[in-house]
């Protein structure tokens, strides 16, 4: 086993032809040395033509045009009886084979993909030093600074070489303390939650924030800066973020040294502009940068985006709105005028797509809030690029802009790297009014590369199973209009709560479109048969009644006014929903359904947010009694401490739920920390709910039936464990009607890959 | 560190360079294309400065076109083309590299990138080697590719067409014209641009899309339908057809997905 | 609830207009004044399009176009401004487009190869055309 690197292949320097007389005319070429290579590809290397004279530094060109090719260790070069030159060649060895010694962490694959060097290609010591340098690189990139590699070079016969590299990984280097030095108006663990990277701690094994990773902070630098922009500092400055190595050599210490400066307030907010007869006062209303409150960069460039949407509006093509700021540091305000000024006339000429290797490119052309031939606008392609990127069909969107054919002319060129858009789950859980349950679902949100969403669900419960295929397309027609295709299959066993099974299997077609950018309204027609079975015989004479099956045919009509800040997980704003369901166009159900929602939330303080939800619904049937499977049943989720139906009309000899036409519900709940540091992923949750439901058709003597007020309050936690979220809810029923079913646990647990 | 004996498990044994090539070439006529492709390289590996290495090395990347393992393939030539820039089957490589992307062209409706890397890679073909059999080919495929550009541009301009955005869709068509006229394409092209024209009002440009249309291509149908729309008779490709009114063409733009 | 506006195409405003002076400016100054035409006539390049259409789009409903103008410059032999006419909406015609189209090959994804997504090849539908195999030489 030879050691080092010893193979005869020195890059030595070509050396100059020996003392050839400048002038010489060349009649033949001969060539030494070649082994694997064709005399004919040196000679066509070689810039030398034969017959003509030959000059010095000609020679010493086509001698580095041949090292260029990397094939040959060294070139020589000679003149034979005055007309002959003699080059001689040594070939640089073939690689045979590369092997790889002491991996762990990473594979030999996605080593293999980063090196230049493979087997069967040709061996240079300066190629050897750059896969080197890479793969200490890949080892970089994942955080192991203390990585080392040591190539080995074996000859073999034939002119091939293996090569071996010895790979000392080495433990990840981690961040063990992140310090902030300067920092007057804001804690530490404040700062801390700002940033991307975080301390190590071992119980968050599954975490990789906490590895030191210099470009994340490189981006910690520039949350910082828009931390305090956003809170009035606008002097606010670091002045260095170091990161030293721990003696132990295993972690960094991260030390960010910030000079705060003074805390603004907005002082006189003004709007003037330089194009012909534009009034600017018309433009002041809904601005959000409000002179008295603190000074915050991100309201600054929310009135730009507003002022040069409205602007371009009232069809000036051209709009550049720049914020002139001064500020008085003696009264520490700032003042900000917003100058509506003509901006460099542009037309787009063309918008190319590309990278869409599974995407249509309708499918990315119809986001673009600009059209060829349109005026440019720099806002509407940054909406056009944020819509693009919220489909989530893409790792990365980049829209760059480039010259077309005329100076005027810009080039829209939108680069985007496809993501996996499918994802399978399969999941288990135990949920209280289900039992344990199981679920299959395979969906897949850009089918076909056509933007369209297919969803395959099914469930499988002790009390409850269910199969739905759902598929929406968001443009039908080309139109902002989503088209949602259901089919469904359910069965509940309902013995514990109304003593009857369950079935019910149907599908729907709805359309779905937005008013604006805050109203959205939507039109379904559903036909779903209902069938009441397995009754047992000391059940409430209505159930007995309504066995058999069912066909209904309803038309639901929602429309929604929604100003919340997320849909996921909502933290501020509010909505408000209204949704009716006209049962009798055919089929053997007649009724009107109708349910209004309202949801309020308010942050209190950081993560700490307090809400109120309402929800009230009646359902009347037309000529004819509303069945016991459309009327509404209150409890579970919904209303916690009573089991679901708890609350409702009731069949006093079997004690069956028989839900209620008419019911509300109001939730107070403040959602709060533990405390605990966030990554545990665990909050808590106080809760106050207000409600009642009554009336159905059949109410009679035997039938408990009251408007009274039930009222429950009671603590939840939520962990959103590495295996899925985990919901335990604990609620005390403290105003109920004897008659009511309670329930004061619920408990819904349920994992997705 | 690693002696030569264990090494991966399925080397094969050191043979005769003749005899290992002879195994590949069987393989290959016997259409085990990857056995022969594992067999090439080996004679490779083992003799690499045999002449049979050469040819070994253009016939791994040929059993990987065979299995439509394109960039293995495109990357195989590569190299015989570093390695040989002026041998006898360099031109064979160059052509097999160009139909390799060539095979790879994606639908009009998605990235274009590869048909970019075809028609050079297939100009690249005629222009080095104009008078070999594999130029004339390739001039075909050029044409191929060539339409299916012009497809491209088509599909485009029918999505502002479909969206009624005249002023963008104007621009498409008449890039087709003006730069793809040998094209399939220009026919429907110009009949886009009648019904553009119309529909912005400007009768005199329609007038001149639909002659331009009936001089080139009077038997097309295309033709017959920008007559109809220039003179008011009935259209033959939207109300002919019975059951193609608005309702059909919508239920069959869902319906195509399978 | 208010429609969504947009404005398309190229509309030269007024003054910028009346600094055309017909007979004197040439291509270079129009294309500086007013910037570059939406749309050239395809057959004759002699006559530029300044298209300008302000439309409004309710909920799903399609675009509506609220108005249109259209500047046309004819350039005589000499390259100069020969006349400008401008037009409004009045010769519109709404027309169906049809939806036939001239069909083009490359690989379009099959349903189940999407969804594992594999791709495969270009060139003649049915059986797929192999090139030859080099000279074998063997």
């Amino acid at each position: 086993q030879t050691q080092g690197p010893a193979a005869p292949t020195g890059q030595t320097q070509a050396r100059p032809a020996p003392s050839a007389a400048p002038q010489v005319v060349i009649q033949s070429i001969r060539v030494e040395g070649t082994q694997r290579i064709e005399p004919d590809t040196v000679r066509n290397y070689l810039n030398i033509r034969l017959g003509e004279p030959v000059t010095a530094d000609v020679v010493d060109k086509s001698l580095k045009t041949l090292f260029a090719t990397g094939l040959f260790a060294d070139v020589s070069v000679g003149i034979d009886r005055g007309d002959i030159l003699v080059v001689r060649v040594v070939e640089n060895p073939i690689v045979n084979r590369i092997a790889f010694e002491g991996l762990d962490k990473l594979e030999e694959k996605d080593l293999l993909a980063e090196m230049q060097l493979r087997p069967r290609v040709v061996y240079t010591r300066s190629k050897l030093q750059a896969d080197v340098q890479r793969l200490l690189d890949v080892y970089r990139r994942n955080s192991r600074f203390a990585a080392s590699i040591e190539p080995k070079i074996i000859q073999l016969d034939q002119n091939r070489v293996d090569v071996v590299f010895e790979v000392k990984e080495g433990d990840p280097t981690t961040v063990s303390k992140i310090t902030f030095v300067g920092n007057k108006q804001y804690s530490d663990s404040t700062l801390r939650s700002e940033l991307m990277s975080s301390e190590y701690r071992w119980y968050r094994f599954w975490a990789s924030d906490d590895s030191y990773d210099p470009d994340r902070v490189a981006f910690d630098r520039e949350k910082l800066r828009r931390f305090y922009l956003k809170n009035g500092y606008a002097d606010f400055r670091i002045q260095s973020a170091v990161a030293e190595l721990a003696p132990d050599r295993k972690s960094f210490y991260l030390t960010f040294t910030v000079e705060e400066g003074q805390r603004y307030k907005f002082g006189k907010i003004n709007i003037s502009s330089q194009l012909k007869n534009l009034d600017p006062s018309k433009l002041g209303e809904g601005i959000t940068t409000v002179s008295g409150e603190w000074y915050n960069n991100e309201q600054i460039e929310a009135t730009i985006e507003k002022l040069t949407q409205r602007v371009g509006d009232l069809g000036y093509a051209f709009v550049d709105v720049q914020p002139v700021t001064n500020r008085d540091p003696q009264g520490k305000v700032i003042d900000v005028s917003f100058e509506v000024r003509e901006g460099p006339k542009a037309y787009v000429e063309r918008i190319d797509i590309s990278g869409n290797v599974r995407t249509q490119d309708r499918v990315l052309r119809r986001e673009f809030r600009l059209v060829e031939g349109d005026a440019f606008n720099a806002s509407r392609l940054r909406r056009s690029e944020q819509r693009i990127k919220d489909l989530g069909f893409f790792k990365s969107v980049e829209v760059t802009r480039e010259q077309g054919s005329q100076p005027d002319q810009i080039v829209l060129k939108a680069k985007v790297e496809e993501q996996s858009t499918g994802d399978l789950t399969v999941g288990g859980g135990f949920s209280t009014s289900d039992g344990p349950l199981g679920e299959i679902g395979i969906r897949e949100r850009n089918l076909l590369g056509r933007g369209q969403d297919l969803k395959v669900t099914t469930l499988l419960a002790s009390k409850r199973s269910k199969v739905d295929i759902s598929f929406v397309e968001p443009y039908f027609l080309d139109r902002q209009l989503a088209l949602t295709v259901d089919a469904f299959h359910t069965t509940r066993d309902l013995q514990k709560y109304s003593s009857y099974d369950w079935r019910s299997t149907g599908g729907a077609v709805g359309f779905g479109w937005q008013l604006n950018e805050d109203w959205s309204e939507s039109l379904k027609y559903t036909l779903r048969s209902d069938s009441i079975s397995d009754i047992e015989d000391d059940a409430s004479r209505y159930v007995k009644e309504s066995a058999g099956t069912t066909l209904s045919s309803f038309i639901t009509h929602t429309i929604a006014y929604d100003k919340r800040d997320s849909r996921r997980n909502p933290t501020d704003g509010y909505v408000i929903s209204l949704e009716n369901d006209i049962a009798g166009l055919g089929g053997d159900t007649r009724y009107l359904r109708t349910t209004l929602r309202g949801e309020y939330y308010y942050p209190v303080m950081p993560e700490v947010v307090a809400s109120l939800r309402a929800n009230i619904g009646n359902i009347v049937g037309f000529g004819e009694d509303v069945r016991i499977n459309d009327r509404f049943y209150l409890g579970g989720e919904e209303f916690r401490g009573f089991r679901t139906g708890g609350v409702g009309t009731r069949d006093k000899g079997s004690g069956d739920a028989l839900g209620a036409q008419n019911y509300y519900v109001l939730t107070q709940e403040v959602s709060f920390p533990l405390g605990l540091p966030k990554e545990l992923g665990l909050t808590a949750r106080l809760f106050h709910d207000i409600g009642s439901a009554w009336g159905a058709d059949v109410s009679g003597s035997g039938v408990n039936d009251s408007t009274s007020i039930r009222a429950s309050v009671g603590i939840g936690f939520t962990w959103v464990s590495p295996f899925g979220p985990i919901r335990v809810d604990f609620g005390i029923p403290y105003l109920k009607q004897k008659y009511d079913r309670t329930q004061n646990f619920t408990f819904g647990f349920a994992t997705r890959y | 560190c690693a002696s030569s004996s264990d090494e991966d498990p399925n080397v094969y044994v050191e043979a005769p360079v003749e005899q290992l090539y002879n195994q590949a070439m069987d393989a290959m006529l016997a259409e085990r294309y990857e056995q022969a492709g594992k067999q090439f390289d080996e004679v490779e590996r083992q003799h690499p400065y045999s002449v049979w290495a050469t040819k070994a090395q253009l016939m791994s990347g040929y059993t990987h076109y065979l299995r439509d393992q394109f960039d293995d393939a495109i990357i195989a030539m590569d190299r015989f083309i570093q390695l040989h820039p002026s041998h006898r089957d360099t031109p064979y490589a160059y052509y097999i590299k160009a139909i390799s992307y060539y095979a790879q062209i994606a639908d009009v409706s998605r990235d274009q990138s590869l048909t970019e890397q075809a028609m050079s890679a297939l100009n690249e073909v005629v222009r080095r080697y104009p008078d070999s059999s594999y130029a004339r080919d390739a001039r075909v495929k050029i044409d191929l590719t060539r339409d299916h550009m012009a497809g491209k541009e088509m599909e485009i301009g029918r999505f502002y067409l479909r969206t009624e955005q005249y002023t963008a869709a104007v621009n498409r068509f008449r890039r087709v014209v003006d730069q793809y006229q040998t094209t399939t394409h220009v026919p429907e092209a110009l009949l886009r641009l009648t019904e553009i024209y119309l529909a912005l009002g400007l009768k005199d440009e329609a007038q001149a899309a639909a002659a331009v249309l009936g001089h080139n291509y009077p038997g097309s149908r295309w033709y017959a339908e920008s007559y109809a729309l220039m003179t008011g008779g009935k259209r033959p490709m939207t109300q002919g057809e019975p059951g193609r009114g608005w309702f059909g063409r919508q239920i069959e733009s869902i319906t195509d997905i399978f | 609830c208010t429609p969504i506006v947009d404005n398309r195409g190229n509309l030269p405003t007024q003054d910028a207009v009346d600094q055309i002076v017909i007979g004197g400016s040439s291509r270079a100054d129009v294309q500086r004044i007013l910037g570059s035409p939406t749309t050239a006539g395809t057959f004759n390049d002699k006559v530029w399009y300044y298209i300008s259409r302000k439309q409004e789009t309710v909920a799903f409903m399609k675009p509506a176009v609220r108005e249109q103008t259209i500047v046309a410059v004819h350039f005589d032999d000499a390259g100069l401004v020969s006349k400008m006419t401008a037009s409004g909406g009045e010769t519109v015609e709404f027309i169906d487009h049809t939806a036939e189209i001239t069909p083009t090959t490359g690989h379009s994804m099959g349903f189940l190869e999407q969804l594992f997504g594999n791709i495969g090849r270009f060139g003649s539908k049915g059986g797929v055309y192999k090139a030859p195999s080099p000279t074998t030489g063997r």
